[in-house]
């Protein structure tokens, strides 16, 4: 579950039964998976905290046939899809900060006026063209979307972001001294951040980071696209392809008198020198130990001791900065092996859609959204986002207000578990017995007319099998008791989807 | 067996070194308001038309309107900054209930980002693994859920299991109100529900999934965090079933999708309140008072903000809420002293709060900021400006505020000694 969100197949199961030293094998070839690709994307949202539908959402405009959904979606994808390609390529991890292409998909690249393949995969690979530094994420036109800076705070918000997320130095929540300060000088104050000892601390490095950024746009307001349109575009600027860098504004710090771009008091005169200096920080490295552990084994990764990291640290070196042997060794690591973890709201409907075949998605303007400037958000996954779904209900995080995930059951996490179950319970359950047996998800061994109590409790052994990893006989307690509920139904169909519904809600189905 | 909650509750606790409640928890209920972003207090809680350090609202009159005039107006005691063209609801909220209502000014924050100052003002502390007041509140409810996050702000660190979200967009309706459901996308082949059990299912479904979970504990006892997880299992089912036999009658009349309000907020909170869904709730505002462009739109935020706030008294008067609820509203820090070139103001470390209810002595200011908005110190045990005192700090509040409803606030922040000086 960890690694793909998905439970192992039976296959797999039978396989690791009959040969337990073949579970090593079994992982490795986990690490292949799409699944594991996906999961990646995961580990990295909440690094990076680009899943955000709640702020500043862009509309459509003209562009035909997208929703805002889309385009949000699209924006909050693409850094996670660099990240996924730079690990799906092998190559060394820290091509996310060096990397010179970002990720497009047929909505970004309407966005950005980037080339596009349509007839090639979803995401591809594409180069900015306008001249920016390569450095990977500290690049993207969607990491900075997301990352943006008031009109005063002059891009530190974005120096914090590298900090916090790549270094693991989050520099916007130490003490301030500022009560020791004399602010009766009104005239010296906006000189603080360079001269007072209580300052300097944290604007040392945070403000030649932020000099860093000054290329990109401090923000694109919806409304300023909105009002853009209206008035017919007098502004290309905010009519799509947005322009969000421009390379002529790199040196605007210079015009506010900021400290010259930087790396911790080493030189770093652009984006592309940051990103070189960042993958050659040992802080990089062990932060980037941190975000994986961290999400891995549900611990806050600030408070992981450095005897918990070394044997990870050295695997991720000793193989050339692999992700997925970072990955690896993780899981197999006391501190991963000892305990029980919560699924996410992700892990949890990737594997109720591997198991059924059903993914919970829903139009939320379906009856009242026509084609409007400001646009439909269109077709929503109810476990993937906040504007419309259940995703930090069930405990995952909003990558905005909602910065932690819930890593404990709650009662509104019951609810929608009870919610999916059902519905995923009576998709399932309608749909195979509807197709011969051999090509169904679950239901194998019965057919609507079984009454063969042999049959039934093979049945519910295969069940708790699949759906649980529960391995048990079909004459146990567990089947017995599992056979009570499916008694209590009046009809088959229905007794199906009680059994099924139950098995989705049980414990081992949100713990793994 | 015992429960984390029924452990928490007990001596066990502290033998074990977690937090402990108060042996006797009250029935006090807790409300609070955040005006996430930042408000500026000189717009209303800590007037400084006198400073001349000090941008405040009066450097947005308008000489063409001579009735567009900022002053300061003293209700039971307590200055607040007046223009009554501008901010009517917060002349019309301090008329109506100035003598209800105690202010605190001069709270030090210690921080400047959003992330940092939201952190300290609800918890109490520099990290959220203790989970927010509202959080420790709901902890300590007799039965339910405890406490509701309507803000998608709160912070449930160790509480989560009592604690709970109900979507930006209330999504909670689509959960707890049967006729309530979202669409399937066009040419899916079925709408929702697709299949829900029977009424007569729920009991038969809640005990096999009780018996799975102590099978549960039993298989896999050797891993960390089995009990824990199998303990926040139990009681979170017994939990939804709770909220889930009550949600029809919740949810009649609150609205799904669409745009939320504050003063419909306010109206789901005191309905959670009054069917026992809870014992904590946390609101925002709903007011962008980030105003580092055009610092003027403070001006309707506080508007909006105080009419909110005075359907919220009038709510809980009409429920029955008054007497037995405490009311905070508080901001993760005011802005700068000083207009930026923007028009706007940005972060400053210090801020105010507002509280209201049955337990507090109204008409009272405790704490203060000298001409430069800064916090001056004050004697803990009273609220009151003391030049030999202390800094009063964000975690004086939230102890003090955990201390109004009956929490003993040392199981949570030992060593800080709570602000006193809001009852009696």
């Amino acid at each position: 579950m960890a690694l793909r969100g998905i439970r192992p197949s039976l296959h797999e199961l039978d396989r690791v039964n009959a040969h337990p030293k073949q579970i090593d094998a079994v992982i490795d070839g986990w690490m292949d998976d799409r699944e594991f690709d996906v999961t990646m994307g995961h580990l990295h949202a909440e690094t990076l905290r680009t899943r955000v539908e709640i702020n500043n959402v862009l509309p459509p405009g003209p562009l035909e046939g997208v929703t805002a959904g889309d385009i949000q979606g699209s924006i909050n994808e693409a850094p996670l899809q660099i990240v996924r390609e730079v690990i799906r390529s092998g190559a060394p991890y820290s091509e996310i900060v060096t990397g010179d292409y970002t990720m497009v998909n047929v909505v970004l690249a309407e966005l950005y006026g980037l080339p596009f393949d349509d007839e090639g995969p979803e995401w591809a690979r594409a180069s900015w063209g306008d001249g920016r530094p390569h450095a990977g994420l500290l690049a993207s036109n969607d990491v900075m979307m997301r990352h943006t800076s008031s009109d005063t705070n002059m891009n530190r918000s974005r120096g914090n972001f590298v900090a916090r997320a790549l270094l693991c130095e989050d520099l916007a929540i130490g003490d301030l001294a500022v009560s020791e300060i004399d602010l009766t000088d009104l005239d010296s104050v906006g000189d603080l951040v360079a001269s007072e000892p209580a300052c300097t601390g944290c604007h040392d490095a945070l403000d030649p980071l932020s000099s860093q950024f000054w290329g990109f746009k401090r923000y694109i307001y919806r409304d300023e696209v909105l009002d853009a349109y209206a008035a017919g575009c007098p502004d290309p600027d905010f009519c799509y392809p947005l322009n969000f860098y421009d390379p002529d504004n790199e040196g605007a710090w210079k015009a506010y008198g900021l400290r010259s771009p930087g790396y911790y008091g080493e030189p770093a005169r652009d984006l592309g020198e940051l990103g070189q200096a960042i993958a050659a920080d040992p802080r990089f490295i062990s932060c980037t130990a941190r975000n994986f552990m961290g999400w891995l084994t549900q611990t806050p990764r600030m408070e992981l001791t450095e005897s918990e990291l070394a044997p990870v640290i050295t695997a991720f070196l000793s193989e050339d900065y692999s992700a997925r042997a970072l990955a690896r060794s993780i899981v197999d690591s006391s501190v991963f092996q000892e305990k029980i973890f919560a699924v996410r709201p992700e892990q949890y409907a990737s594997m109720v859609e591997d198991l059924t075949g059903f993914r919970w998605m829903v139009d939320p303007d379906l009856a009242t959204c026509e084609f409007r400037l400001d646009g439909c958000w269109g077709k929503t996954d109810l476990m993937a986002e906040d504007f419309n779904g259940f995703r930090t209900m069930f405990g995952g995080i909003d990558g905005y207000d909602v910065l932690e995930p819930i890593h404990s059951t709650t009662p509104v996490k019951i609810l929608v578990v009870k919610q999916l179950a059902s519905d995923a319970a009576g998709f399932v359950v309608h749909n195979d017995f509807e197709l011969p047996a051999s090509k169904r998800r679950l239901l194998t061994l019965v057919e609507l007319d079984t009454v063969d109590e042999n049959a039934i409790r093979r049945q519910i052994q295969a069940l708790h099998l699949r759906i649980l990893g529960e391995r048990v006989s079909a004459e146990s307690n567990v089947v017995s008791e599992t056979r009570a509920l499916h008694l209590g139904a009046d009809q088959p169909r229905e007794a199906w989807k009680l059994v099924i519904t139950a098995l989705l809600r049980d414990p081992r189905s949100l713990y793994y | 067996m015992w429960s984390r909650r029924s452990l928490l509750m007990s001596g066990v606790a502290a033998a074990l070194g977690l937090p402990a409640l108060a042996a006797a928890a009250g029935n006090k209920k807790l409300v609070v308001v955040l005006a996430s972003g930042g408000w500026d207090v000189t717009f209303g809680l800590d007037p400084k038309l006198s400073s001349n350090y000090v941008e405040g609202p009066e450097v947005f009159m308008d000489p063409e309107h001579p009735s567009d005039v900022e002053s300061i107006q003293t209700y039971s005691g307590i200055p607040i900054a007046y223009n009554v063209g501008k901010r009517r609801k917060v002349t019309q909220f301090f008329e109506d209930y100035g003598d209800r209502v105690a202010v605190v000014n001069g709270i030090w924050m210690g921080v400047l980002s959003h992330e940092g100052g939201l952190t300290r003002i609800l918890t109490g502390a520099r990290n959220r693994r203790g989970g927010d007041l509202c959080a420790i509140a709901g902890h300590s409810a007799a039965e339910g859920m405890g406490y509701v996050d309507l803000a998608g702000l709160g912070m449930f660190g160790d509480f989560a299991a009592t604690s709970g979200r109900v979507g930006r967009r209330r999504q909670i309706k689509a959960l707890l109100d049967p006729e309530t459901h979202f669409d399937a996308p066009e040419g899916i082949g079925f709408n929702y529900p697709i299949y829900r059990p029977k009424p007569e299912h729920g009991d038969p479904l809640r005990e096999w999934a009780a018996k799975r979970a102590e099978r549960f504990r039993r298989d896999r006892g050797v891993l960390d965090g089995v009990d824990a997880a199998v303990d926040d299992y139990v009681l979170s089912l017994d939990s939804a079933a709770r909220l889930q036999e009550i949600g029809p009658a919740l949810m009649q009349g609150i609205p799904w999708g669409g745009d939320v309000s504050f003063v419909g907020d306010v109206r789901f909170a005191t309905e959670l309140l009054a069917n026992d869904a809870c014992r904590s709730v946390l609101l925002t505002t709903r007011q962008h008072w980030d105003t580092h462009s055009d610092n003027s739109s403070q001006h309707n935020s506080w508007n909006t903000t105080f009419g909110g706030l005075s359907h919220l008294v009038d709510q809980l008067e009409d429920k029955g809420l008054y007497e037995d609820t405490v009311v905070v509203v508080i901001s993760e820090m005011t802005r700068t002293p000083l207009m930026n070139v923007h028009g706007g103001k940005d972060h400053w470390p210090h801020t105010s709060a507002m509280l209201f209810g049955g337990p507090i002595r109204g008409g009272r200011v405790l704490g203060g900021t000298d001409d430069w908005l800064m916090s001056r110190p004050v004697d803990l045990a009273t609220g009151q400006l003391d030049d030999a005192g202390e800094l009063l700090r964000y975690d004086n509040l939230v102890a003090g505020i955990l201390e109004l409803i009956d929490v003993d606030p040392g199981g949570f922040l030992p060593s800080v000694t709570p602000l006193r000086g809001l009852t009696g």
